[in-house]
């Protein structure tokens, strides 16, 4: 094998034993790469985590711990983030609360965003899988007790070209991991059917959320109406001074609009004595056009051979 | 510049044309008017249609002359009596004269002479070039007037003239024998089957010598002419009034004397009519050819066009053939129309001489009313027969004897339809009327009959000499149509063919195998009652007494009636066909159930469908319109209802199993409904708080259904989704009696506000992609399925056998593992076209005949270039239908190999062109399933009547790389497990049990296996492609992503890789390492993973 350059941006590989199935009973080694992570924004972290590419689809925290435990020993594994997770709250601002924040900004005291996070956070509908299946070979971040321990495993890494003795997928993962398979599913079906009550509360806060927010941005937009920036000028933000322009009672007058302008229209065709000579001038022209491409067709249907021939 | 234009105008001594006018004088012009792509088409088809006459009968003049001068030097022989000189003929020439039947008597008391024939001729398409490629082979018609002086007064009578011809025919074969012994095989055969006419035939000997055996088979291939050699009468040898069809000329072979003297003998009549008849129509012919430059190629596309129905001259082929059409269009072209004129004019193009004369075929019932050509003396009664009639007065023949009346009508059916398809502007009309093969069995008719038979004795004795098989259909025919009445569009009777035979022997004894194809009329066939007339009509009703025999009773009817009638006890259409055709066989024929063979009976055994299924169906539309009112009747609801359409198939009649209400075999069928409000202003305008108002909304319709019906039970399901735009969950409201249906809710902000997304260029283009994604699933949820179920679910009612073989089809499409990737809605499409459109025949009468044809159109749609339209509301113009011509052509321009949009269907209420396909399938499913629908059209034409239906149902597994098989055991314990409230009672084990605690199973979001295979699918996107069929088929097959192949690693490779040994940087697919992943995932759910071999 290659020796890898563990130090640089080169990935290093991590092979993993899978073991035999019942349905499926041979083996395999699923190839992990790994890295330092180095995202492109930095973070303060980034020292003593790793990137982790091709993942297998079912991994789970306790799985990479034993991975992990079975390369380094215990103690050195913190955590892990899978692709995906990280991914930000859903928006659930309303439509004018995204562009006034964006012109005006503001922090907010830390504790006030602390409840606020938590109140967001009861919006959330709860889980209806026990376990994620990951897309096939996404990626994770693995997060470790300290920097040694990067080199630690890296070098381990290195190691395993030489003894082969690769770690075994699901050995040794302590604590409950969810099964997969048919439990996995039916406990899917089953909190598929939701618990009403929880719907209820989960609705009942984000709308708490969704109501607050859209009263801060009026609030910051009414603001912004009335003060100008530094350069004098005043920020033209939706809605009069009476009450706010609806989308809905917008677009109703666009259709009317639109209808109306059909109308005009259509009641001054044919009109002239020119409007009927220039139709029909065109009726002819677009017989003529269809005519050609009639004669194209079948020129195509001659090169295709066999069209041609009637079936025997 | 100037004088440019001065040159123009002394070049073109007509005056200056713009090249872009329309010439109104030229030929062209009636193109632009007319539909022109099927004229420039039928040109094209006349220039590939046409033999090279050179080269592919190369040599045949030559052989017609020598064969004219052997004949013209045949030596005359004195009249000797027929016996004697048939016995030294025989003796001496080893030919076995082939006297029709019955053979002359030993003591006949005529004479048989021979004489040079007083002309020898060529006739027929040979002579007019009107032969076309695709012919079977080239036959080329000599005549051999026979002299008049062979012949007496009175030979028209019992036979003689056939003994004297067939003595004629056999001396010059034997001498014609004898000198082209070297280089041709010589033959006698029956002239268009006609049993009294034998001829001799002429097939060149393949040479084998020096050139390879290829090469011969090559040239034998294209050299496959025959010579026919007919003899014939001379003009006026009997005048016309003794040979009229009510004559009776003809008293052999009847047994009872008395009775012979008195049945007319049309066929026999005719048959010596038409002997004198040759050269006469080869002067007409020839006559109209020069009159009118357009009538060759007319005959030639009518020729084509016969061939593709299974149409000729020959008494087994319907007897319309090539030489009854050129006929029938050359005295069109003379007589026909008012006042003596003409009813066609020779300026005519030959396409439209076509067209004229399917017209004329299509309106003209020939068989009801005898047709006579121009307003001629001849009365209609004195050519009045039992079959059709086209008469010619001029040369005193009837052009259709040889027809049948079954044969009459399928010509007309055919013409018909034809006719019908020339009118529809909207249809391809080239290749239905010219290259489809239309003649077969099982997709012409609904259901097919075998009837075999040794004892045909009884038949062969009639003076009308049709011959003993002719004469049986004749009487099963008559006997069936009465019986089937208005059940049946069409019966039809296909006999069997006869050969030829050699010179040494007689002809081969008639067997009598014939089939009896039925079409239905799908709006009576299933009606179990035959209603007869009042019992008061006492002449009737014995009429009706004496058909039906014993099942005939009286019956008291509801409305008060009393009448006679016959109840059949099978249920459907097919099975009750079935009853009648036995039991008439069985009363007028004596012909036993066990000779009776119905063929095409297991394809409705496939799947089980029965006469209950509508009912089934409709009792489930009832049920949701009481759904619907107890909905409408909320109160306060803070948005006015709109509207509550259901958009599952059981509510169209489409479901492979029809909705059972009240009955539930573990798990619960839930019928989707959409809610419409009254659009409001008062919806957040904000995606993600729009799915959560429609939860609350959701909540809200549950407390007050609940408060208003305490029986109703009532879940909140969830979508599989996370919070985010789109529709997060769903209401299941399930009836006491069982009726059960899942409710979303449609909010027409939404629909704005991600229009509004996917046109807004200021945002990320992932938000963008996930808004159309999101936008694309509205408008197929709750603008398409609504339209697309209130559509299929009135062509249901309206066409009967659609329902079921919507069914069927669906069953194939999952049979072979497509459903996952073609949406049951785009197949109920298909199977809609192939009822709307179903040219060269008529609309399909059931379900076999649905189900065939539309793997018919299948196999023949090119969708790679033409675009599917489904004109349901008939209202879509010529321009639409180009517009989305051309849209296709742009996105093959665009995308040449089709990674993105593949098919295009459209249908009235969505002419995008992509509603139904925009998630697939992809180039590979559709390849795929066009290539089994192929295979599966190949089956039947090969396979003809002994077609096996469970064949076309046949799964090909080995096809797929990897095969999943599906423990049903673990899949049936996960429905069981979440049918009940975890933590709950465990559901008894006992199956008797449940019924009667009598728990209705609670609704899960979706089948356990296409839970599962969803997930597989999102995970392994871009690695395998599944396949499945319906959720309870053991085997999900898939295979791996043909364009994974070894590359270079990167990070952003999307499927789970390994490094490829002794290849540095360099890796491929770990399929191991995949199938292992899926094995842990399915965990029990998967009994076994089977790998295709590598090899294969």
């Amino acid at each position: 094998m290659v020796p890898v350059d563990a130090a640089g941006d080169q990935f290093a590989i991590l092979p993993i034993q899978m073991p035999p199935v019942p349905s499926f009973p041979e083996t395999a080694l699923h190839e992990v790469r790994i890295r330092r992570n180095a995202p492109k924004i930095p973070t303060a972290n980034d020292s003593r985590s790793l990137f982790l590419k091709n993942i297998p689809a079912d991994s789970t925290e306790p799985h990479f711990r034993a991975v992990f435990t079975a390369l380094v020993g215990a103690g050195r594994f913190e955590t892990i983030t899978f692709e995906g997770e990280d991914k930000a709250a859903v928006a659930i601002d309303p439509a004018r609360a995204v562009k006034a924040a964006a012109l005006a900004r503001k922090r907010k005291r830390s504790d006030v965003e602390e409840e606020e996070k938590a109140e967001e956070e009861a919006a959330q509908l709860p889980d209806i899988w026990t376990r994620r299946l990951y897309r096939s070979s996404s990626t994770a971040i693995v997060l470790l007790a300290d920097e040694k321990s990067v080199q630690l495993v890296l070098k381990a890494i290195t190691k395993l070209q030489k003894t082969k003795k690769y770690p075994v997928w699901g050995q040794g993962v302590s604590g409950d991991v969810p099964l997969l398979g048919a439990p996995w599913v039916s406990s899917h079906l089953r909190l598929s059917r939701a618990n009403k009550a929880e719907i209820q509360k989960a609705t009942h806060a984000f709308f708490n959320v969704f109501n607050r927010k859209e009263k801060e941005a009026a609030e910051i937009s009414k603001r912004l109406r009335n003060e100008p920036d530094e350069d004098g000028f005043v920020t033209v933000t939706r809605g009069g001074k009476g009450t706010p322009a609806n989308q809905f009672e917008a677009e109703e007058a666009r259709r009317k609009m639109i209808e109306k302008a059909a109308k005009k229209k259509s009641e001054m065709k044919d009109f002239y004595r020119f409007q009927l000579r220039e139709r029909r001038k065109q009726e002819q022209a677009e017989l003529l056009k269809r005519f050609e491409e009639d004669k194209k067709k079948v020129n195509a249907m001659r090169e295709k051979r066999g069209k041609f021939k009637p079936e025997t | 510049m100037e004088s440019s234009s001065k040159r123009r105008k002394i070049g073109h001594e007509g005056g200056i044309r713009h090249s872009g006018l329309i010439d109104f004088e030229s030929r062209n012009t009636a193109r632009v008017n007319a539909a022109s792509t099927f004229v420039l088409q039928t040109d094209e088809l006349l220039k590939e249609a046409k033999p090279n006459y050179e080269k592919a009968l190369h040599g045949v003049d030559g052989q017609l002359h020598r064969l004219k001068s052997i004949i013209d030097s045949i030596e005359p022989h004195d009249p000797r009596p027929i016996s004697e000189a048939t016995i030294k003929f025989e003796k001496e020439h080893r030919i076995v004269i082939p006297f029709p039947d019955p053979k002359p008597a030993k003591d006949a008391p005529y004479k048989v002479s021979y004489a040079p024939p007083s002309q020898c001729n060529v006739v027929g398409s040979y002579v007019s070039r009107t032969m076309i490629k695709t012919q079977s082979e080239f036959g080329i018609d000599m005549v051999v007037q026979m002299p008049a002086s062979l012949f007496q007064e009175k030979d028209y009578t019992n036979m003689r003239y056939f003994y004297r011809r067939a003595y004629y025919i056999s001396y010059i074969a034997a001498r014609v024998r004898k000198e082209f012994a070297e280089d041709m095989d010589l033959s006698f055969e029956n002239l268009n089957e006609n049993p009294l006419l034998p001829i001799v035939v002429l097939r060149p000997k393949t040479s084998n010598d020096g050139s390879d055996e290829r090469e011969a088979k090559k040239k034998a291939k294209k050299s496959s002419y025959t010579i026919k050699l007919i003899p014939c009468a001379p003009d006026d040898l009997f005048p016309w009034s003794k040979v009229t069809p009510k004559s009776n000329n003809n008293r052999l072979g009847e047994v009872d004397e008395k009775k012979a003297a008195q049945t007319a003998t049309p066929f026999y009549n005719s048959t010596l009519n038409a002997e004198r008849t040759f050269i006469p129509y080869l002067r007409l012919l020839t006559h109209i050819k020069k009159e009118c430059h357009a009538f060759p190629d007319a005959c030639i596309l009518g020729r084509t066009w016969l061939q593709q129905r299974g149409f000729g001259s020959a008494i087994s082929q319907g007897g319309f053939g090539h030489f009854e059409w050129a006929a029938m269009i050359a005295l069109l072209l003379q007589t026909g129309g008012r006042n003596g004129q003409a009813a066609l004019s020779t300026s005519l193009s030959s396409t439209e001489l076509f067209k004229a004369a399917l017209q004329f075929l299509s309106t003209t019932d020939l068989s009801k009313k005898p047709y006579t050509f121009g307003s001629s003396s001849v009365s209609v009664d004195t050519v009045r027969e039992a079959g059709p009639v086209m008469f010619d007065p001029v040369r005193q023949l009837n052009l259709l004897f040889k027809m049948t009346p079954w044969s009459a009508s399928l010509l007309q059916t055919y013409a018909r339809s034809t006719t019908d398809l020339l009118a529809d502007v909207m249809a391809d009309k080239f290749d239905p009327t010219f290259i489809i093969k239309a003649d077969v069995p099982f997709q012409t008719f609904d259901v097919i009959f075998e009837i075999q038979s040794s004892d045909v004795a009884k038949f062969s004795e009639t003076a009308d000499r049709r011959g003993a098989v002719t004469n049986f259909c004749l009487e099963a025919y008559k006997h069936l149509k009465r019986a089937y009445g208005d059940r049946a569009q069409l019966v039809q009777f296909q006999l069997p063919q006869r050969g030829h035979w050699s010179l040494s022997k007689p002809p081969a004894k008639e067997v009598l195998r014939i089939l009896v194809g039925v079409i239905f009329d799908p709006a009576h066939m299933p009606r179990q009652m035959e209603f007869g007339p009042p019992a008061e009509e006492q002449k009737e009703a014995a009429k009706f007494r004496q058909f039906w025999g014993d099942k005939a009773e009286l019956r008291r009817f509801k409305d008060g009636s009393i009448l006679e009638c016959v109840e059949w006890s099978s249920k459907l259409p097919l099975q009750i066909c079935e009853e009648i055709t036995h039991y008439t066989l069985q009363r007028h024929l004596k012909i036993s159930k066990d000779q009776v063979t119905t063929i095409g009976g297991a394809f409705s055994s496939i799947i089980s469908l029965s006469h209950l299924d509508k009912s089934a169906f409709d009792s489930a539309r009832q049920a949701f319109q009481d759904f619907e009112r107890d909905i409408r009747n909320l109160e306060e609801l803070p948005l006015h209802i709109r509207q509550l359409s259901p958009t599952s198939s059981s509510a169209r009649y489409a479901s492979i199993e029809p909705p059972l209400v009240g009955y539930h075999k573990g798990s619960i069928e839930l019928m989707d409904v959409n809610l419409y409000f009254e659009a409001s202003s008062k919806w957040p305008e904000n995606l993600t708080a729009i799915q959560e108002a429609k939860v609350e909304f959701l909540l809200d319709i549950d407390r007050r259904l609940r408060k208003s019906n305490e029986k109703i039970s009532t879940y909140l399901g969830r979508e599989n989704k996370e919070l985010g735009i789109e529709n997060l969950a769903f209401l299941d409201i399930i009836y006491e009696n069982g009726a059960a249906y899942r409710l979303r809710i449609h909010c027409d902000l939404e629909e704005k506000l991600l229009e509004r997304q996917v046109k807004n260029k200021t945002l990320e283009p992932r938000v963008r992609e996930e808004a159309e994604e999101a936008f694309v699933k509205l408008n197929w949820l709750y603008n398409t399925l609504p339209l697309h179920t209130q559509t299929i679910a009135t062509f249901c009612t309206r066409f009967p056998p659609l329902s079921s073989t919507i069914r069927l089809v669906k069953h194939w499409f999952n049979c072979h593992k497509l459903t996952g990737h073609i949406r049951e809605e785009l197949i109920e499409l298909f199977v809609l076209h192939a009822f709307l459109q179903p040219y060269p025949w008529k609309q399909p009468s059931s379900v076999v005949t649905g189900l065939l044809r539309t793997l018919f159109f299948l196999s023949k749609w090119d969708w790679r270039d033409e675009a599917l339209i489904v004109d349901t509301g008939e209202d879509l113009s010529e321009d639409d239908r180009s517009s989305l011509h051309h849209e296709l052509q742009t996105w093959r321009k665009r995308d040449p190999n089709m990674n993105d949009k593949v098919m295009c269907v459209a249908i009235s209420h969505d002419q995008s062109g992509l509603a139904y396909t925009r998630n697939g399938p992809s180039k590979l499913v559709a390849s795929r399933m066009t290539h089994l629908a192929k295979a599966a059209c190949k089956l039947v034409r090969e396979k003809g009547i002994r077609l096996d239906p469970s064949l076309l149902f046949e799964t090909a597994l080995q096809d797929y790389d990897v095969l999943f098989h599906l423990s049903s055991k673990a899949i049936k314990s996960i429905v069981r497990e979440t049918a009940v409230e975890s933590g709950g009672r465990k559901q008894s084990q006992f199956k008797n049990l449940d019924a009667l605690t009598a728990s209705v199973p609670l609704p899960i979001r979706a089948h356990p296996t296409d839970v599962f295979i969803e997930e597989l699918e999102r995970v392994y996107e871009d690695t395998l492609l599944f396949f499945k069929g319906s959720a309870d088929d053991g085997v999900v097959a898939a295979l791996w992503n043909p364009r994974l192949q070894k590359q270079k690693f990167r990070a952003g490779l999307p499927y789970n890789f390994h490094s490829v040994k002794g290849d540095g940087d360099q890796v491929e697919l770990n399929r191991k390492a995949v199938l292992l992943e899926i094995a842990r995932a399915g965990g029990e759910m998967i009994k076994k993973i089977e790998v295709a071999d590598e090899d294969e």
